[in-house]
């Protein structure tokens, strides 16, 4: 798993993650996120378009950065999720709390 | 049919070796669905986590990985060398909220394959699931 971290405007940053989001990478993620945050980027897109599996554990690291980004008083979003991530997402009900978009282009377009 | 198995020791082995060895089975059985193999994945990744995660008291775990797919079925056995543990499956099934970071796992198992059982046995904590196959 990779992830590598853009900067889209002036407070938004897009985090992509390449691979299994698993027990392995989860705390990556979070430490990913964290960085962003700290710097003034409380907006967050992760881009899951070229991840290609999402366990409870990486669930459980996305919703962490949801919450460290509110606290900031940004936000995270997911961009481009397949679709075992989007199983995921609705088993747990996650998607309810979790805005999905198509690309991280989109994802702060409102 | 086919039969993959693997032993593990952790540390150092991850996760990522269930998901190497179900790469394998993806690879010699391509007629098993999408749907098929990203259900009975996520389950499987889900019980591995629990024995990385708790099996490990300190002195590493060894366990071990056997998946089988047969016409109608895909099936795994998962076993870990960890002391006993007594486990209700059942009290765990409830989903937790949407804001809990972990406690996700078993009610996962439960909902994605048609059968998830745990015993303690002769060999350790055995868990087995199986998925009946799209038709």
């Amino acid at each position: 798993m990779q992830f590598t971290t853009e900067h889209l405007g002036t407070d938004i940053a897009v985090v992509r993650a390449d691979g299994r989001l698993n027990m392995v990478s989860a705390p990556e993620l979070r430490e990913t996120v964290t960085v962003a945050i700290t710097t003034g980027r409380s907006r967050i897109v992760v881009d899951l378009g070229a991840t290609s599996f999402m366990d409870s554990s990486g669930l459980g690291a996305l919703i962490g950065c949801l919450k460290s980004a509110r606290q900031a008083e940004g936000d995270l979003r997911i961009a481009a999720p397949n679709d075992q991530v989007r199983m995921v997402l609705k088993l747990s009900n996650v998607d309810r709390i979790l805005r999905s978009y198509d690309s991280p282009d989109e994802a702060y377009r409102d | 049919m086919t039969e993959l198995a693997r032993r593990l020791t952790t540390p150092p082995d991850t996760v990522d070796a269930v998901h190497d060895l179900l790469d394998r089975l993806w690879a010699v059985e391509p007629t098993i669905t999408d749907e098929d193999r990203m259900r009975f994945e996520t389950a499987l990744i889900e019980l591995a986590s629990n024995v990385v995660q708790h099996g490990d008291r300190g002195s590493g775990v060894d366990w071990s990985v056997n998946v089988t797919c047969d016409p109608s079925v895909l099936s795994a056995q998962l076993v870990d060398s960890a002391p006993p543990i007594s486990l209700d499956v059942d009290a765990r099934l409830s989903m937790p909220s949407e804001l809990a970071e972990d406690g996700r796992g078993l009610a996962f198992v439960r909902l994605l394959v048609d059968s998830a059982t745990f015993a303690n046995t002769a060999a350790g904590n055995e868990w087995r699931i199986s998925k009946n196959r799209a038709t």
